[in-house]
């Protein structure tokens, strides 16, 4: 980001959140979270009456770390990370709640309040940010990987024109430059003979393929926060692992924060941090990736995870299945959006909703009258503890 | 692309022998002796047949048919069997004025169309839109002549033209700016229609793009608005609105004979009427060559240009 | 009139009986070629295989391996270019008409997209009746009854659903209804193309356990082609392995799982990803992508991928020899020892 950006940014958030006459910034705390989600809540005026497909949701996310957003079709998954971008359209729909995304702040002394910090830090309010401003932290501080490849890339500008426009027009390289970058780019995402694919369209490569270069895409201008959703969603086996693997290692040389999208519980299973579960447009369940697979308390993650069939587990194991299916968000319950499919549901359930309640362990939280007791989380192999990074577990 | 050029070029050239077909059957079948015409009073069986003999219409049809390819396909076009003049001469009198016709409306409806149609996709069923659609759709429903008869007096005194008739038409070399302005008000009127269906096409071609994924993938890049509209929507948007001007081509011929009639202009239209009423059949036989000929490249070259625009059309 | 769905029992094999199975379907080297602009795509290139009935086989390889192709060539959908496919004995490749038809009876699909492959338009009793209607295997009271019972069965209430529309329920459902109409003509055998590849977890679950369910109740034998690995194990007595058109590895789920034999089913199994953290971490991935099968590589199929390829595996196609017990393996050097 050049300076002169950031102080419009700046600018822009102290129009915000100062109602008071000093026109000084606000500094974020150094430890503060690189995304800091509060109450956001996102609805669609629709003909068929407001559609609220994610009601109040709020997390933090940190620098380095890799979250996990998973939940059924339908769970508002896409229309979370979209919100969170700021993608979403203006007109017909509506965002409340507040993004705020740290940026760095690279003006002077004096136009502070308070103290300046060593590496100074300012908050981008993205809920209310005008396209205009948004367009300064988009892909370069912000990129996303969307659900399909297909239809996410353009397919009538050549996959190398798709890579280098960022470069050229957000970064200002020269055309050769640019190319060479991309080139780079595509080396880097895997993909055999990168002078040649440079030159293709979308519909000469396979879905593999493509999802690679949308990576690369998102990548172009080093990002400090990725959202990739469903990024290996309808790949072959072999290939999704070849994209999660790409992703781990360009997350850790990058240094970046990723939100993974998806409905797989497997891709989550040993790639994040930690892991945020939604039903019906809210966080039911959330904490590090080890007390959710091993300790949660919400009845929905459980038989989410008895209903994943397992390679682990012998041929014609019987799997626990959830009856009914996925509310209607337009006609949601009055109480506990699970409880016409829950089997701890008892009267309460049916009246009053649950808000998302601390558990004993540190960061993790659920959303239900009920919960399913919590118990032991087994020691984590070397393997998976060596990725454990952001926030941290009492039984560390 | 090499191989998906030479499949139109194949078929655009079997187009063009099925229409010289069609119209040659069309001819012989048509009412009327060319020996009586020629003759006229002087016209007895014997005299006429001895010329029909020589005019080698005496031949079979099958015969009569492969000479006229062989003719056209060496430009070998003939003389005139009336007046006995070459019939390339009268064509080269009377293609210019009809080819600046279709090519000025076409340009002028084309100029007004896209900007217009961005701005009205820009914010769909917005007040523009609504209002710019619903005035497309009036023009739509009311056909060229009548657009044409309506207009020529009050447009020739906005534009301070003189109200043409057949000698006010200056040839393009002779002086430029008097022979577009003699042919201002019939490029005009014919532009109206095209300009409706252009319009309409590029439009609701450029909405539905702009909803695309790829777009919401292009803006979370970062880059501007209008290089999202120029880079982005503007290419997938176009192909509908290449092959609507391509399919615009044939109803704008009958649009160009209409307004060459109504503004006394000696086109090609007039020309054919003329030939028909005779019956010419060696002139008729050049104009139908000519002007299918001149479609079809027309359409050849917005083939090129579609395969150009949307790779995935031109690739198997 | 009293309805006789269920099968009687002479012709129920319980599933693994070793040694007195009964062999319902015999596939020998089935090829299937597709002709595209000038060039042949060898999409199914010789595979054989049995079925045993009451059991059920897993289909399992990555997308364009020719799944999809073998199982509509057993289905006739797609003829078949050369091989044999015997059902009951009786040759199904060169029968043509009625006795095709009246075959093909036997023999159902099922598949991924379950709301397309519906009518929209018509009555769910309907669309489950059809079959009956086109063969007219049973009317009036007769036809109702099979129709109710079988809604019950898949879990759809025929009182309260029968009358709505296709196009009024969700893919789960549709895929419910579309197992109602393919077991409506008492098959033998059902093919299941990605049948839950398009529905949430909590939904395949359901139809997963309920296919097991119909599968005891009716003594059927499955076909069930899919591409997660998981899926398939869950459902199969026994699993192939496919890539490229050819079988690499066929053999009872868990011992295939457990052990592989084929170094591609080996990288397909440590791709796939399993829902628990603890679940082993495989860094050596299989690189690169399938070879186009306009052209496939000489010998081995797998060789352009496979690490231990060696001159062998380009000269020579490497035949199918057994393992152990009903496990065959189609490679030079598999990666347990071969029983002599
Ligand atoms: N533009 C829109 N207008 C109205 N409703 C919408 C819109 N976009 C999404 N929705 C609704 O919001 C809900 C959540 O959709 P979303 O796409 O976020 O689901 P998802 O969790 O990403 O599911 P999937 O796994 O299928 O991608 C759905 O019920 C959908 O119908
Ligand atoms: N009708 C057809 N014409 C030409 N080629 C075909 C046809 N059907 C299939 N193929 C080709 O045959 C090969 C095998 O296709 P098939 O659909 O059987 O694969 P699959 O294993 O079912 O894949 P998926 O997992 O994607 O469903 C593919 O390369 C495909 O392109
Ligand atoms: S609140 Fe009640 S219905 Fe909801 S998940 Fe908990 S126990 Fe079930
Ligand atoms: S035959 Fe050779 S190339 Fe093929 S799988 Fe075996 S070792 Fe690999
Ligand atoms: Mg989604
Ligand atoms: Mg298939």
């Amino acid at each position: 980001m050049s300076a002169e950006s950031v102080d419009e940014t700046a600018e822009a958030v102290s129009a915000v959140d100062n109602a008071t006459p000093s026109k000084k910034i606000r500094l974020l705390p150094p430890d503060a979270p690189l995304l800091s989600v509060q109450n956001v809540t996102t609805s669609f005026l629709t003909p068929r009456g407001v559609v609220t497909a994610v009601s109040d949701v709020s997390f933090d996310l940190y620098t380095n770390e890799v979250v996990g957003i998973v939940g059924e079709s339908g769970s508002g998954k896409t229309v979370l990370s979209r919100t969170l971008m700021g993608l979403q359209p203006k007109r017909g729909v509506q965002v409340d709640g507040s993004i705020q995304f740290a940026t760095p702040f690279t003006g002077t002394a004096d136009e502070v309040e308070g103290p300046m910090d060593e590496n100074p830090l300012v908050g981008f309010e993205i809920a209310r940010a005008k396209e205009s401003e948004l367009r300064k932290i988009w892909g370069t501080d912000i990129a996303m990987v969307f659900q399909d490849p297909m239809t996410s890339l353009n397919p009538v500008v050549r996959v190398g024109t798709q890579i280098s426009e960022g470069l050229r027009v957000r970064l200002g390289m020269s055309r050769a430059n640019a190319k060479k970058r991309a080139i780079e780019l595509l080396t880097q995402v895997g993909i055999p003979s990168p002078e040649e694919r440079y030159r293709m369209f979308p519909n000469q490569l396979s879905g593999g393929m493509r999802q690679r270069v949308m990576i690369a895409i998102a990548l172009a201008c080093n990002p400090r926060l990725l959202l990739a959703d469903e990024p290996t969603t309808g790949l072959d086996v072999t290939i999704q692992a070849q994209i999660l693997n790409l992703l781990e290692q360009l997350q850790a040389d990058y240094k970046m924060s990723v939100i993974l999208v998806t409905h797989d519980l497997g891709v989550v299973a040993t790639r994040t941090d930690r892991i945020i579960v939604m039903y019906a447009g809210r966080i039911v369940e959330m904490g590090t990736t080890r007390d959710v697979f091993y300790s949660h308390r919400m009845p929905y993650t459980e038989a989410l995870l008895g209903s994943t069939p397992k390679v682990a587990d012998p041929s014609h194991t019987r799997l626990t299945t959830i009856p009914g299916r996925p509310p209607d968000i337009l006609n949601l319950p009055q109480g506990c959006s699970f409880a016409p499919r829950c089997k701890y549901v008892t009267e309460k359930c049916l009246s009053e909703r649950p808000e998302l309640t601390p558990s004993e362990a540190t960061g993790h939280f659920f959303a239900c009258w009920n919960p399913i007791p919590a118990r032991a989380v087994p020691v984590a192999s070397p393997r998976a503890s060596a990725n454990e990074i952001g926030v941290d577990s009492d039984r560390d | 692309m090499g191989r998906y050029l030479v499949k139109r070029l194949v078929f655009l050239v079997w187009i063009l022998l099925s229409v010289m077909f069609l119209a040659f059957l069309i001819i012989h079948l048509l009412p009327g002796d060319p020996a009586q015409a020629i003759l006229q009073q002087g016209w007895t069986p014997q005299l006429g047949a001895a010329l029909n003999k020589s005019l080698g219409l005496d031949k079979p049809l099958w015969q009569q048919y492969l000479s006229y390819v062989w003719n056209m396909a060496h430009l070998n076009f003939g003389t005139d069997w009336i007046s006995g003049q070459p019939i390339s001469q009268t064509l080269s009198q009377c293609l210019p004025p009809t080819i600046e016709m279709v090519l000025l409306s076409q340009l002028l409806a084309l100029v007004l169309a896209i900007p217009l149609a961005t701005l009205a996709a820009l914010r769909p069923s917005g007040i523009f839109d609504r209002l710019a659609n619903m005035g497309s759709f009036g023009l739509l429903s009311v056909p060229t002549y009548v657009v044409i008869t309506l207009l020529y007096i009050p447009i020739s005194e906005w534009l301070g033209v003189p109200n043409s008739g057949p000698a006010s038409y200056v040839p393009f070399t002779q002086d430029w700016l008097a022979n577009i302005e003699s042919l201002s008000i019939p490029i005009i009127a014919l532009s109206i229609g095209s300009f409706v269906v252009y319009f309409r096409v590029f439009r609701a071609d450029l909405i539905t793009s702009l909803q695309d994924e790829f777009i919401t993938m292009a803006r979370s890049k970062g880059i501007s608005k209008s290089r999202i509209l120029f880079r982005h929507a503007y290419r997938p948007s176009s192909v509908a609105l290449l092959s609507a001007i391509g399919v615009n081509m044939a109803g704008l011929i009958t649009g160009t004979f209409i307004a060459e009639s109504v503004f006394q202009i000696n086109g090609v239209g007039g020309q054919l009427l003329q030939a028909t009423q005779q019956p010419d059949y060696q002139l008729i036989q050049a104009i139908v060559f000519v002007t299918a000929t001149l479609i079809i490249l027309i359409n050849f070259a917005i083939d090129l240009l579609t395969g150009y625009i949307d790779p995935r059309i031109s690739r198997d | 009139m009293k309805l006789e769905l269920t099968v009687t029992a002479t012709e129920i094999t319980p599933a693994v009986e070793e040694n007195e199975r009964k062999v319902l379907l015999s596939v020998e080297n089935l090829k299937v070629e597709f002709r595209r602009g000038g060039h042949v795509v060898s999409a199914v290139a010789g595979v054989s295989f049995d079925i045993y009935e009451g059991e059920t086989l897993g289909l399992v390889g990555e997308s364009g391996c020719g799944k999809s192709t073998t199982g509509r060539a057993l289905m006739r959908i797609e003829k078949p270019t050369s091989g044999s496919v015997q059902l009951d004995g009786v040759e199904m490749t060169k029968m043509k008409g009625r006795q095709l038809r009246l075959t093909r009876r036997k023999l159902q699909m099922i598949f991924q997209d379950p709301v397309s492959s519906l009518n929209p338009r018509r009555r769910v009793r309907d669309i489950v009746a059809e079959p009956i209607d086109c063969w007219r295997a049973a009317k009036g009271k007769e036809r109702d009854d099979i129709v109710f019972e079988l809604l019950t069965k898949v879990g759809i209430d025929p009182r309260v659903y029968g009358n709505r529309y296709a196009r009024q329920f969700s893919g789960g459902q549709c895929q419910r209804i579309s197992i109602a109409r393919a077991l409506a003509m008492k098959p033998k055998m059902l093919i299941c193309d990605e049948m839950v590849s398009a529905l949430d977890v909590s939904i395949q679950a359901q139809i997963l356990n309920l296919l097991e369910d119909l599968k005891k109740e009716y003594g059927l034998t499955l076909l069930f082609i899919a591409h997660d690995l998981a899926v398939v194990k869950n459902v199969s007595d026994r699993v192939a392995v496919m890539y490229l058109g050819r079988f690499c590895e066929i053999g009872p789920s868990d011992t295939l799982y457990a052990q592989p034999a084929h170094p591609y089913t080996k990288f397909l199994l440590e791709a796939a990803l399993d829902a628990d953290p603890d679940s082993p971490r495989h860094d050596e991935v299989l690189g690169g992508e399938p070879p186009s099968p306009l052209n496939p590589p000489s010998g081995c199929r797998f060789r352009t991928r496979c690490p231990q390829a060696t001159d062998l595996c380009a000269s020579e196609e490497p035949q199918m020899q057994t393992l152990s017990e009903g496990h065959q393996v189609a490679c030079h050097f598999p990666l347990i020892p071969v029983r002599r």
